[in-house]
């Protein structure tokens, strides 16, 4: 992962270089929103250099550009809960954050050692929704080794989670690192020695991310045997135990002495009673009424009739008067032909 | 009629209010100074005492505004607002408005139309003034003595004028003498005085007609050209007079009376100088035309049967007829009476002057007018057959109109009747003592005449435009047939008339000049004197005969029709060198590669066609032994047959030259398609066909299979290259991506021991497909398998699919569909919302595709040019990057559209016209207001369709903003009209695509790129502004997309569509913030364009649903709390690239960089 070089970035960037450096003095007080500290961090661009020169002069040139992203962190406190929080709510996350990301950056800031973070919790969005595409690793069994490759939970745009940290002292050390600006944001990445490979911490982006989901696509049909046979297994365990209770519940006399009764484990149901009086009704009516006989029948249907009329003739007024308002009726107004 | 006489122009000073004229003893004809023009008193018809009230009462209502039939209906419809009581009544007269008219909203609308194209009366004052004056002034003019040819034209050129002879000129030594008397008449006639005159952009003729006496004229002066070289002299008389007064001024020149080369008229303009005779605000100018009284010559020497140009000087050899020479002649005696003949029947039938009205304006929406080059049919001919039609014309003189028809019934009838009766077989001909003519003398041109009007109506009219009148009026008898749409739009208000829309094949052909034209010269025009029209019958003649029943249409057309000043002798040409030949071809036939010709033993024919063809006739045997005279044509990728033939002929008949400078409207564009090699050339039917084939065969495969627990019991194809729709051919060993492999949908055997549970299901229905390629494993080992998983195991929906490639290269992915999962799905307890939107993907993805292919399958065989042109609009609209946005039977579905509601055209037979019809369709389609209803195989009912109609304006009402369905499309197997449009396109994206359609037409237009073989000009409706975007995300070229060739059988990995997941998952990431833009054809940039609400800065929370950075202009603010943050754009960005990863290439933000 290339790191970010600040100082070559302030001169290619000569706005952006004024700007942050009134915000980003050090021991000026940092930004608070309605009670969040605003940490501004370094996006870095991931995009190789190769194939373009590093010096290039195009000022508007996307990728040399620094990027700066804000999240927003406060302590988290559960209403009415008193008992002293150890845990920040960090908002607005970037959409590849992990642990180990949360974890880098308490130490670039604080100086605060991983292993000084419990845990962090990702909440789930409630506006994003994840990317529901890939069958997820969980639901898959009897993968081979080979199968098994990770792919990183990618996070919907402005997710939030909880860090956890081992004790108040520590979590207040975090908390009074954002008070004060940073002479320059820190960047956006992980510390260097990431040693285990887990979905959470596996940087993969580009065409590998999108070839590991296409392979997980198209899993052995060993694998999807075992899966489907383990699911469907359950499943009828399930079955039986649900039907072994619903037997119960037919034979079983409640408190009071009554028993149930409900319907067997058929999985249609029965006829509805209602529904064939309700066919036997239309039947006689069919077959028993004439349509022109009594007077009444005739006076009523000329009336439904002319209201009918009356009706189409007023909608069809009023859709004139629309046509008209849209200057339909100029014949020679087509611009196009 | 012939007998009634015109006194003299009376002295003005009976004109207490205006002018006065007898026209018979009792008939008197009144030119009112003040308010209309002119009124025709009531003895002007043989009508009793009893008619007067009737006619004063007409009068009154159209004093207010209203004809009477129209006065009646309004003064119901108020009254229906006021009285309950009157009720009834009203209803029966409502009831009355649906039987005289095609329905009440049909009936409504011709009657706003009818007010959008009434003149203001008032405002016409002036003009009538104005001829008052003329009329003074003509009356002042002396007569001339009997002049020579060299004295008059010496007396003319005085005043700095020309006489404007008809071409030949008088002889240099013409014996007769030409003079100048008193007009013996002085009239207004035509469609001004009746009060038929339309409002339009043009302006409108108000035609005076003086009457030249008798005395000025000899017997003889029928012959060679006389009467009309006196004619004009006598015209050139008034010019020089007229431009002598100094007191009237006005712009004067001279123009050919409707086109004819014969008779040429002087024409007043307004000038625009404010002064008293100022009349430009009218819309009009004045023509003064000679005529002749019916008296002058004798009829009989006029008949079309006669002779009267003795253009050959051999008197051995037989002279052939000059109808048309002979009805000029004539047309110049029927000024006046035919003016009256369409007065009596507009007071004897109140519909009539409205009927002719809708005529004109169906006529003009098609480019006729009375014109020649207006094909010589217009509102007063249009006029002259209603009012015949009222006499008679059915069979044993039956009256084809009754009096009592409503404007629309005489417009209907009459359209019926140019369908169903051929006037070039038999003769319009009624009257009490019809006049009987041999048809053969008007070599197959249409003629009309009736007892009143005694000469041929349609002498300007050509074979070619007669053919073309009959074909537009049958387009419209369909439409007006068809109960079940409104059509008043496209028989109506629609510019039918177009070089771009209307024809399969449109060419413009430059003319070869008349001077090189012999036969023209030395005989032609005694025949047809427009040079134009004697070459274009020549190329209809030509072409009508090569292109058989390839065309059912050929149009040819020019325009001729400009004016030239006094002073100016006449052009050599009226008009601007070129036709536009336009041709409807008939898709069956269009592209045969042979033309059959006559048996070789048959000397005579098989000479003609060899003349015929040239060197391109061959003898042939053919398969069931005969050998005939033959063309064969090779097929082009860039030329259609019909355009080679056309080139061929115009070349062998018409000179090099002509051909070459043939332009073929949309050259441009075909060229686009025929270099595109996705897009393939003719033989792209074969390969859908093919794969088609391969589909079968895996049919019978998947049927037979005999050990699986259910069988298979049915396998439907749900692919858009099973339907002759893909862009991408579908060919052997091509697998590039997994978007090529056919989708299929297959059913097993009912069963009852389908599991209770969604999730179960789906694992079961993941099972069968193991089991199914078990099964062809051990069937045909060749054949490859290959399981794949669409989504997460743990949802409800189906998630398992089957890919199966067969030995040919062909590959197809099959999918299983359960009726159980269906009912399931649509009541699904645990989560109703989940539920229904699970049901929707499964009849989408399932039952819909798999019926939707079979549809346009057949539909694909229908229209033979619905294939090519779906692929073509598929092009478009990826080019335009709205890939994710738009579904491809939703372009399908619109495509279609265009050829089973092709009015007011006919269903297009060629890919390019079928392109641009759809374009034009989706510039103008008002999706906001009009749902689109397809009829596949006409069983809709009116019910269902009003019931559509129902669900659209309940959906609209509902949201009036679009903000969940924009566009609207229902069809016979998908009436909920939503399936394929909602949520996508949205409205911004459908909003998009009517603007670029509307751009693409105008690129084509107005660039005139339509007109040029230039490919580039044409092009630029393909290339999609990147300026348009917010931001664009430039991509690599991966392995696996377009770049390399793959081995075969292709690696899974090598199948993986990168971008397309890519794309996939950024949408789902920045959901509702950003729209992304691609183009699946090239894959080359992901472009976005952001949620404009999301730039607003707006107070900070939690879970704003994007990333936000506090604003700039705030953070000065010493009181943080009120600190705003807009969005984060460019970190968003960037966050995006990261993602991309070695995907991405380069980023760029266009706009709104903050």
């Amino acid at each position: 992962m290339p790191t970010f070089h600040s100082s070559n970035m302030g001169k290619r960037m000569p706005g952006w270089e004024k700007k942050n450096r009134s915000r980003f003095t050090s021991n000026t007080p940092t930004q608070v929103l309605n009670g969040y500290q605003v940490l501004p961090i370094h996006l870095p661009a991931l995009l190789s250099t190769s194939g373009r020169s590093s010096d290039s002069d195009d000022e508007d040139d996307f990728e040399q550009r620094p990027v700066v992203h804000y999240l927003y962190i406060r302590k988290h406190e559960t209403p009415g809960d008193n008992s002293p929080s150890r845990t920040l709510f960090v908002a607005n996350l970037p959409i590849d954050t992990t642990t180990l990301h949360i974890q880098s950056l308490f130490s670039r800031i604080a100086d605060i050692a991983p292993s000084h973070i419990e845990t962090v919790i990702f909440l789930p969005s409630p506006t994003g929704s994840s990317f529901q595409l890939i069958p997820s690793l969980s639901s898959l069994k009897g993968l081979q080794q080979n199968e098994i490759s990770q792919i990183r939970r990618i996070l919907p745009t402005c997710s939030a989670a909880h860090v956890v940290f081992a004790d108040i002292k520590t979590m207040n050390k975090a908390l009074d690192s954002l008070k004060f600006q940073q002479a320059t944001p820190p960047s956006w990445c992980l510390y260097d020695s990431v040693e285990q490979e887990t979905e959470d911490t596996k940087e993969m982006t580009g065409s590998a991310r999108y070839r590991a989901i296409h392979q997980r696509r198209y899993i052995s049909s060993s694998a999807l045997q075992v899966t489907i046979d383990n699911f469907m297994l359950a499943y009828n365990k399930a079955e039986i135990q649900r039907e072994r209770e619903a037997k119960r519940a037919r034979s079983m006399p409640d408190e009071e002495g009554f028993v149930t009764v409900s319907r067997g484990v058929g999985r249609t149901g029965v006829g509805i009673s209602s529904d064939a009086f309700k066919q036997e009704a239309k039947k006689r009516q069919k077959k028993g009424e004439l349509k022109d006989f009594y007077r009444f029948q005739i006076r009523e249907e000329k009336k439904t009739r002319m209201n009918e009329l009356l009706k189409n003739f007023k909608m069809d007024q009023e859709k004139i008067r629309e046509l008209k308002a849209k200057r339909k009726f100029k014949p020679f107004s087509n611009k196009l032909a | 009629m012939a007998k009634r006489k015109r006194s003299q122009l009376n002295s003005a000073a009976t004109l207490t209010t205006g002018t006065r004229q007898h026209v018979n003893e009792e008939n008197e004809f009144d030119l009112e100074g003040s308010g209309h023009p002119v009124e025709y008193s009531d003895g002007f018809d043989d009508d009793d005492e009893g008619d007067q009230s009737d006619v004063s009462k007409q009068e009154l209502d159209t004093a207010n505004g209203l004809s009477a039939a129209e006065g009646k209906m309004s003064t119901k419809a108020s009254k229906m607002k006021v009285k309950v009581s009157q009720l009834a009544d009203d209803l029966h007269n409502l009831q009355e408005a649906v039987q005289l008219y095609k329905s009440n909203i049909f009936k409504m609308e011709i009657d706003e139309l009818l007010t959008e194209l009434k003149i203001d009366e008032d405002k016409t004052k002036p003009v009538d003034r104005i001829l008052h004056k003329l009329k003074d002034c003509i009356e002042k003019i002396e007569d001339s003595s009997e002049l020579l040819l060299s004295e008059a034209e010496k007396l003319i050129s005085k005043s700095g004028i020309t006489i404007p002879f008809p071409d030949p000129r008088p002889p240099k030594d013409a014996q007769y003498r030409f003079k100048y008397e008193r007009p013996s008449g002085y009239n207004l006639v035509g469609c001004y005085l009746l009060r038929t005159v339309i409002k339009s952009p043009e302006r409108f003729a108000v035609d005076v007609v003086l009457d030249m006496p008798k005395s000025i004229f000899h017997e003889k002066d029928t012959l060679n050209y006389r009467y009309f070289h006196k004619r004009a002299f006598y015209l050139a008389y008034i010019a020089a007079y007229l431009k002598s007064r100094k007191d009237l001024p006005f712009d004067l020149s001279y123009e050919l009376l409707d086109g004819d080369h014969l008779r040429p008229v002087l024409r007043l303009d307004s000038l625009k100088d404010g002064g008293e005779f100022d009349f430009h605000r009218v819309k009009c100018y004045i023509r003064i035309i000679p005529g002749i009284d019916q008296d002058v010559f004798s009829l009989t020497k006029l008949l079309p049967s006669r002779n009267s140009v003795r253009y050959n000087q051999n008197p051995a050899e037989s002279l052939n007829p000059t109808p048309y020479y002979n009805s000029s002649i004539l047309n110049d005696t029927y000024f006046f009476p035919s003016t009256v003949f369409l007065h009596k029947a507009a007071k004897s039938c109140d519909g009539f002057k409205d009927a002719i009205k809708l005529g004109e304006i169906w006529l003009r929406q098609r480019g006729f007018n009375s014109s020649v080059d207006g094909g010589g049919f217009g509102s007063w001919e249009w006029g002259i057959l209603m009012a015949t039609l009222l006499q008679g014309g059915g069979t044993r003189g039956s009256r084809i109109l009754s009096k009592g028809f409503s404007n629309y019934q005489l417009f209907k009838a009459t359209l019926n009747y140019l369908v169903s009766n051929d006037f070039t077989e038999t003769t319009v001909n009624i009257g009490k003592e019809p006049l009987t003519f041999d048809m053969g003398v008007f070599g197959g041109w249409p003629v009309l005449v009736n007892n009143d009007i005694n000469f041929n109506v349609l002498y300007r009219m050509s074979v070619s435009s007669y053919r073309r009148l009959r074909h537009e009026a049958s387009l419209t008898v369909t439409e007006l047939d068809d109960i079940k749409g409104d059509h008043f739009d496209s028989v109506f208000l629609d510019k039918v008339d177009s070089l771009i829309y209307q024809y399969d094949f449109a060419a413009l052909i430059k003319i070869p000049s008349s001077r090189d034209d012999k036969v023209y010269r030395d005989i032609g025009r005694v025949f047809n004197p427009s040079y134009y029209a004697y070459l274009a019958s020549k190329v209809y003649r030509i072409l009508h005969r090569g292109l058989g029943e390839r065309a059912s249409l050929i149009s040819i057309k020019f325009s001729e029709n400009s004016k030239w000043p006094l002073t100016a002798p006449r052009p050599s040409s009226l008009g601007d060198g070129t036709f536009t030949l336009g041709l409807v071809l008939d898709p069956e036939h269009s592209e045969r590669l042979i033309v059959h010709g006559p048996s070789a033993e048959k000397t005579a024919e098989a000479e003609d066609f060899r003349k015929f063809w040239g060197k391109k006739s061959e003898l042939r045997r053919f398969k069931d032994g005969s050998i005939i005279e033959s063309v064969l044509w090779e097929p082009h990728s860039e030329r259609s047959i019909v355009s080679q033939i056309i080139a061929y002929l115009l070349q062998r008949h018409f000179g090099e030259s002509t051909a070459k400078h043939m332009t073929i409207v949309g050259d441009g564009l075909a060229q686009i398609f025929a270099e595109d090699k996705e897009l393939g050339d003719g033989s792209a039917f074969t390969n859908f066909q093919k794969n088609l084939d391969e589909f079968g065969f895996l049919r019978k495969l998947l049927i037979d299979i005999n050990d699986l627990p259910l069988r298979v019991s049915s396998v439907m194809p749900a692919s858009q290259a099973l339907r002759y729709a893909s862009i991408r051919l579908p060919a052997e060993f091509s697998i590039k991506s997994v978007h090529d492999f056919s989708d299929v949908v297959i059913e097993l055997e009912t069963s009852s021991k389908w599991p209770d549970d969604m999730k179960a299901i789906q694992h079961s229905k993941a099972a069968f497909l193991m089991a199914i390629a078990e099964s062809i494993k051990s069937i045909d080992a060749a054949i490859l398998t290959q399981i794949g998983l669409d989504r997460d195991l743990a949802t409800i929906e189906n998630f398992s699919y089957l890919d199966i490639l067969l030995p040919s290269g062909y590959a197809f992915r099959v999918r299983i569909q359960t009726e159980r999962e269906a009912i399931m799905l649509r009541n699904y307890k645990p989560d109703k919302d989940l539920g229904r939107r699970a049901h929707r993907n499964f009849e989408r993805n399932f039952s819909l595709a798999a019926r939707h292919t079979t549809e346009f399958h057949t539909m694909c065989h229908r229209f033979p040019f619905l294939s090519p042109t779906v692929r073509r609009v598929k092009k478009w609209f990826h080019s335009h990057y709205l890939s994710p946005h738009i579904d491809d039977i939703l372009i399908e579905l619109v495509t279609l559209s265009v050829f089973l509601k092709p009015f007011p055209w006919s269903a297009p037979a060629s890919a390019t016209t079928g392109f641009l019809r759809t374009l034009y369709f989706l510039a103008h389609w008002d999706w906001r207001a009009e749902p689109l209803i397809l009829d596949v195989d006409n069983t809709l009912t009116i019910g269902d369709i009003q019931s559509i109609r129902n669900t659209f304006k309940s959906l609209r009402i509902n949201d009036p903003e679009c903000a969940q369905t924009a566009m609207f499309v229902a069809v016979n197997y998908e009436q909920s009209g939503t399936m394929w449009t909602s949520p996508n396109p949205s409205k911004v994206i459908a909003s998009r695509i009517t603007a670029l359609a509307r751009a693409s037409c105008e690129v084509l237009k107005t660039g005139n790129a339509i007109l040029s073989n230039d490919k580039s000009a044409a092009g630029r409706i393909f290339v999609s502004p990147l300026m348009d975007f917010d931001f664009v995300i430039h991509l690599k070229t991966m392995d696996g997309q377009a770049g390399r060739e793959l081995s075969y059988p292709p690696r899974m990995e090598s199948l993986c569509d990168y971008v397309g997941l890519y794309c996939d998952e950024l949408q789902t990431i920045f959901d509702g913030n950003v729209l992304l833009f691609r183009n699946v054809l090239k894959n080359d940039v992901i472009a976005g364009v952001w949620d404009p609400r999301i730039l607003a800065a707006r107070n900070w929370k939690v879970y704003l649903g994007y990333s936000a950075q506090p604003c700039s202009t705030e953070a000065s603010n010493a009181d943080n709390n009120n600190v705003l943050v807009e969005a984060n754009i460019i970190a968003m960005v960037r966050e995006m690239a990261r993602l991309g990863g070695d995907l991405v290439s380069k980023v760029e933000i266009l706009k709104r960089v903050t």
